[in-house]
């Protein structure tokens, strides 16, 4: 374990406190299993982003832009 | 049974997160495809406008696109497929149908799989080899 320290205004500590108390659980391991739960959604919002921008680019003609383009010998559509 | 796809179909799968919501079931596909999706996403070799939609996506989550396949998606490579494709290649040759290393692949997977074949983009060769070696070829718009 490593420590991270970050300053917080005291109405959002207290905020958490309770939820922490709320949940029955230390303020601790509510605060990292917040940071995990936030970090999976960040990296959900990204793949769909990434997942839209393929999307678009097949939609758009861009990827058979992209395999008509291609003249690699043994990578060619023939 | 799974059918074998193109990298253009195997694109639209990633998009949607579901090979039957593509093409209606479990789906396989070669390295080479595979390859030149990845290549398309990793940015190697992609033309101007491909590149484009990507500008912004970073390369990690590029990667992350690429590693989190649907369940139903299978990829097949040269290191199973490397026999029954120089076979391929050759019988085709006999009927006079050049096949690249991609289409020998490809239909060595179709015949390997003892599937059909869906594409997105429209092959003269493979749709020829799907006469010679009996398998069924469909051109997904």
């Amino acid at each position: 374990m490593v420590q991270l320290s970050i300053r917080l205004n005291a109405g959002l500590r207290d905020r958490i406190r309770r939820a922490a108390r709320q949940e029955g659980t230390t303020v601790q391991s509510f605060v990292i299993e917040a940071l995990d739960r936030a970090l999976a959604e960040h990296s959900d919002d990204r793949l769909r982003a990434a997942r839209r921008r393929l999307g678009a680019a097949i939609e758009s003609g861009a990827y058979a832009d992209y395999i008509a383009s291609i003249d690699d010998p043994d990578l060619r559509t023939e | 049974m799974a059918v074998v796809v193109d990298d253009l179909l195997l694109a639209r799968i990633v998009v949607a997160g579901d090979p039957v919501e593509v093409v209606g079931s479990g789906v396989v596909s070669t390295g080479y495809w595979w390859y030149r999706l990845c290549r398309a996403v990793l940015g190697g070799g992609s033309s101007g406008s491909l590149s484009s939609h990507f500008s912004g996506v970073d390369p990690e989550t590029r990667r992350l696109l690429l590693t989190e396949l649907p369940l139903d998606v299978e990829i097949h490579g040269m290191q199973t497929l490397a026999p029954l494709a120089a076979a391929t290649a050759h019988e085709a040759a006999a009927s006079d149908i050049r096949l690249n290393t991609l289409a020998a692949e490809a239909v060595a997977a179709v015949r390997s799989e003892g599937t059909a074949l869906h594409v997105a983009t429209h092959s003269p060769a493979l749709a020829d080899a799907a006469r010679v070696f009996g398998f069924d070829y469909h051109l997904v718009r």
